[in-house]
């Protein structure tokens, strides 16, 4: 009797550490509506800008390793003839719908985060218009409750990506984008 | 003679204004205005789901003005999920109040399918029934 306790107890201590095994592995942190901001505006003209405030982000903080989708018809122009030249004529958004980041993050710790800021560094790759590009980008990062913010920014070039700026229009648009994020991870 | 001259005149005016409006108009047209565009699909949540998880069937909805229903499932700021599947990103504060687990009804744009939550999204959004 006294044995097939101990078995039990055994058995039920195994099940309960797998359990809790299992729900670190998948510690997660979801960002929806995260916020992407591209600028490639030059002085003296018409800017060049949009926004996309539904952009996914997964971080899982057991790996590090840090997600990020970002549809291409969720980028908003001010200017709607612009938003459609973008879509059609540069990042052919039917062909190529998605932007894509993968990246990890360097030596970095959840438990260590607070309600001060601490920089972070990220490093991966960045596909846009079916091409890829390593990036790599600094991200000022805090935790407050159970919410981790992350914002940050970094540069592309359009030729990255194999887009091609037209003669008329080039000394409109920066030889260089500015690329901002903002996302409010929540624990999930 | 001289009266001609001046219709004349008043004629390449008139045109070249007419031009410069029209001009003016096809750069700076306004943006869509989902609210008011007639509704393209009609479905429901897992439809549309199961449609657009399926490659092949993106282009038929992207972009497009749909009609969704389907069950609140989470509630965000200014934005929904219905079903566990389908994203609602509202054009302007939501001013009904929002229940988890309560039918709706929503018309907007959809924007396309994300593969990394597996859900639809919707942006520009506005609710046609919520009881």
């Amino acid at each position: 009797m006294k044995n097939v306790n101990i078995r039990l107890s055994l058995l039920i201590l195994v099940l309960i550490n797998g359990a809790i095994a299992s729900l670190r592995a998948q510690e997660k942190y979801i960002d929806k509506n995260g916020i992407v901001i591209f600028e490639a505006s030059e002085q003296l003209f018409e800017e060049v800008k949009a926004a996309n405030e539904s952009v996914t982000a997964i971080l899982s903080t057991e790996t590090n390793q840090i997600a990020s989708l970002a549809l291409i018809k969720g980028f908003h122009f001010k200017n709607s003839l612009m938003e459609e030249h973008f879509n059609e004529n540069y990042i052919e958004s039917e062909t190529y719908p998605k932007a894509k980041f993968k990246g990890n993050l360097i030596d970095f710790n959840v438990a260590e985060l607070d309600e001060n800021i601490t920089e972070v560094s990220v490093e991966g790759t960045l596909e846009v218009h079916g091409r890829q590009k390593g990036v790599h980008a600094k991200l000022k990062t805090q935790k407050i409750r159970d919410i981790i913010s992350m914002t940050g920014e970094f540069k592309v070039t359009p030729g990255d990506f194999d887009i091609e700026i037209p003669k008329i229009v080039r000394n409109k648009i920066a030889k260089e984008v500015l690329v901002k994020l903002d996302f409010k991870l929540a624990k999930k | 003679m001289r009266g001609k001259k001046l219709y004349a005149v008043l004629a390449v005016v008139l045109v070249l204004l007419i031009l410069a409006i029209s001009m003016y108009n096809y750069i700076y047209k306004g943006h869509r205005d989902i609210s008011t565009e007639q509704v393209a699909f009609t479905v429901s949540a897992t439809k549309i789901h199961m449609d657009l998880s399926k490659e092949d069937k993106v282009a038929k909805y992207v972009d497009q003005v749909v009609q969704i229903e389907g069950k609140i499932t989470a509630i965000e700021q200014n934005a929904v999920v219905i079903d566990d599947k389908v994203q609602i990103n509202f054009s302007k504060e939501v001013s009904n109040d929002l229940t988890i687990a309560r039918p709706i009804t929503i018309k907007g744009r959809c924007v396309g399918y994300d593969d990394l939550l597996e859900l639809v999204k919707i942006d520009q959004a506005t609710v046609v029934h919520n009881n």
